[in-house]
Order: C-alpha cells, then sequence, then structure tokens
C-alpha cells in the first residue's frame, strides 16, 4: 500500500481509533502516524472519543465478570491516565462479579481470563507492561490496561490461536504513556493461546499468555 | 487462582459521582447523533463490525458507511467538546 497523505489519514483515522480498520490500512495508517505529529493530535482526539464510547458499552451488551475492586486495582502504581474514568470504563465494561476473593478474580468465573503482559525486548527503547483480560460471552470481551515508557505509542493488538493463527482485533494509541483499550472479538476465546502488542513497525512488544482463573 | 499487585479500595463517593456525571453527559451526546451515524458508531465501537461490515448489514454503499463513522466521530468529538465532558 502506497504511503498516506494527512487526508487519507484524516479519512481512516475514525475506523482505527474505533478498532475496526482492516490490517493493511492500518499499518499505512500507523506509519503516517510514525512521522506526522499533526496527525497523531488527531488521532489522539479520535481515539478519547473512542474510548468515551465504552462508558456506554453495559448498556449496548451488558457482559459480566470482574468486581468493582478487582477492577480498579488494573493499574498499580500507573495510574496517570484519568484513573476515574478508566476505573468506571473498566467496572462497567465488566460489571459487578460476585464469589470474588479480595485480590483475585472471581473463582466463579470460570469463562475469565486474565494475564499481564510481558515485555519481549524487540524495542530497547521501550519498555511495555499492562494486564489483560479476556471474557468468553456472546460476544467476547478483551479488556487491557497498558503502561510503557514511551508517551504516545500505538499498537496493534492480536490474539494468538492455538492452531498458531495470528489474528488482529485492533489497534489504539497510549497517552501519556499510559492506556487502555477493550473490545468485543468474534473469536471463540477457549482458543486464545496468547494475546500480543505489535508496534508501528510490527515488532511484537509484549505478550501475555492468557490462563482461565 | 490470580493475583492483583494492589488490593485497590472501591471508588469513593465523589469518585463514582464523577463517574457517573462523565457517563450520563457521553450518553446525551450519542443521543443527539443521527441515528444512522449513532447505529453506525454502536456497530463499530461494541461488535467490532468494519465499515465494510457495516455497509453490508445496512445494505448500503461502502462510501456512505465510512462516512457515517467518521461524521458521527467528528460530531461525537465536538458535543463532548461542548459539554465539557472529558472522556
Amino acid at each position: 500500500m502506497n504511503p498516506l497523505s494527512c487526508p487519507d489519514v484524516e479519512e481512516l483515522g475514525p475506523e482505527l481509533a474505533l478498532g475496526t480498520l482492516p490490517g493493511d490500512q492500518r499499518s499505512a495508517v500507523l506509519a503516517h502516524l510514525d512521522r506526522c505529529p499533526d496527525c497523531r493530535r488527531y488521532l489522539n482526539k479520535l481515539s478519547d472519543t473512542a474510548d468515551s464510547l465504552l462508558l456506554l458499552a453495559p448498556e449496548v451488551d451488558p457482559p459480566a465478570g470482574f468486581t468493582r475492586r478487582v477492577v480498579a486495582g488494573l493499574t498499580p502504581g500507573r495510574r496517570r491516565w484519568r484513573p476515574v474514568v478508566l476505573a468506571a470504563v473498566a467496572a462497567l465494561i465488566f460489571g459487578l462479579a460476585v464469589g470474588y476473593v479480595p485480590g483475585h478474580v472471581g473463582s466463579g468465573s470460570a469463562n475469565v481470563a486474565a494475564a499481564s503482559f510481558v515485555d519481549t525486548g524487540a524495542d530497547p527503547g521501550e519498555t511495555v507492561g499492562g494486564r489483560v483480560y479476556a471474557r468468553a460471552d456472546n460476544p467476547s470481551w478483551v479488556f487491557m490496561t497498558v503502561h510503557g515508557s514511551g508517551s504516545d505509542e500505538s499498537y496493534v493488538c492480536d490474539l494468538v490461536l492455538k492452531d498458531g493463527r495470528t489474528v488482529p482485533i485492533g489497534s489504539f494509541t497510549m497517552h501519556a504513556g499510559a492506556g487502555s483499550w477493550g473490545r468485543a472479538v468474534n473469536v471463540t476465546l477457549s482458543q486464545v493461546r496468547q494475546v500480543q502488542l505489535r508496534d508501528a513497525k510490527g515488532d511484537v512488544v509484549a505478550k501475555a499468555a492468557l490462563t482461565p482463573s | 487462582m490470580l493475583t492483583f499487585d494492589i488490593p485497590s479500595p472501591d471508588p469513593g463517593p465523589a469518585e463514582a459521582a464523577v463517574v457517573a456525571d462523565t457517563a450520563r453527559g457521553v450518553r446525551g451526546a450519542v443521543a443527539l447523533l443521527p441515528i444512522d451515524q449513532r447505529r453506525a458508531l454502536v456497530l463499530a465501537a461494541f461488535y467490532g463490525r468494519t465499515a465494510k461490515e457495516i455497509a453490508d448489514m445496512e445494505g448500503i454503499p461502502l462510501g456512505t458507511a465510512k462516512t457515517r463513522i467518521r461524521a458521527g466521530m467528528i460530531k461525537l468529538r465536538g458535543l463532548l467538546d461542548q459539554g465539557s465532558v472529558s472522556p
């Protein structure tokens, strides 16, 4: 795909922010963002708007799963990015669970998986960490909080399936080195072996092996 | 059994009020969008539908689906800014 212009990115930006832009176009937009600060600012605004929509997620498709207490602990020591809204988004997305042990994911949530991101060392200048949660439902949901040493990095999130296939599910942009993102996915979560994040160059910078609770 | 790094407390009443207010603002802004744009945004944001899939589902040209998504996002951004709602 040819390099994109700013008007091209203006056109495609909303779909990138929503995480629905097809892979080839997504890569082209991310490559443009890597060299265009104006478009990065534009996309940050769109990402904020897309994030705001998550506040309404339960009204559209209320999933159940985690407790407010558990979700509030998603960003230990990294509460730089709109902590109140972050906790609210997470709590609203995953709802209130029953039967949890404080400090642990609910023992009654057999269809919930969680894992920490492990930095792969692919980018020596960036350390990426965070937590990812997945709930098998109809549709299933994946939600994550991510922190890194960069400021406004954009990442593509993939699900790596047990049969070896890699399924991109969307992308998001960090704000001041931290952020959260989530979406419904059309994938059977029991078939997911790993969640991974790729940077604008396509390198896998962090991965998390999902483990059912 | 999975452990978390810190036992974070529930949000307090003040935080809960801010959250409720923010969600109310977003909900109000979304309600002001034209129905076709609102539907396109919901299909994309919550159901992960691409513009092509939305076009197929709605029986509209791909360009129209893209326009609805883009117009909806830009209008929503403007409404949130006007209402001083922090997403």
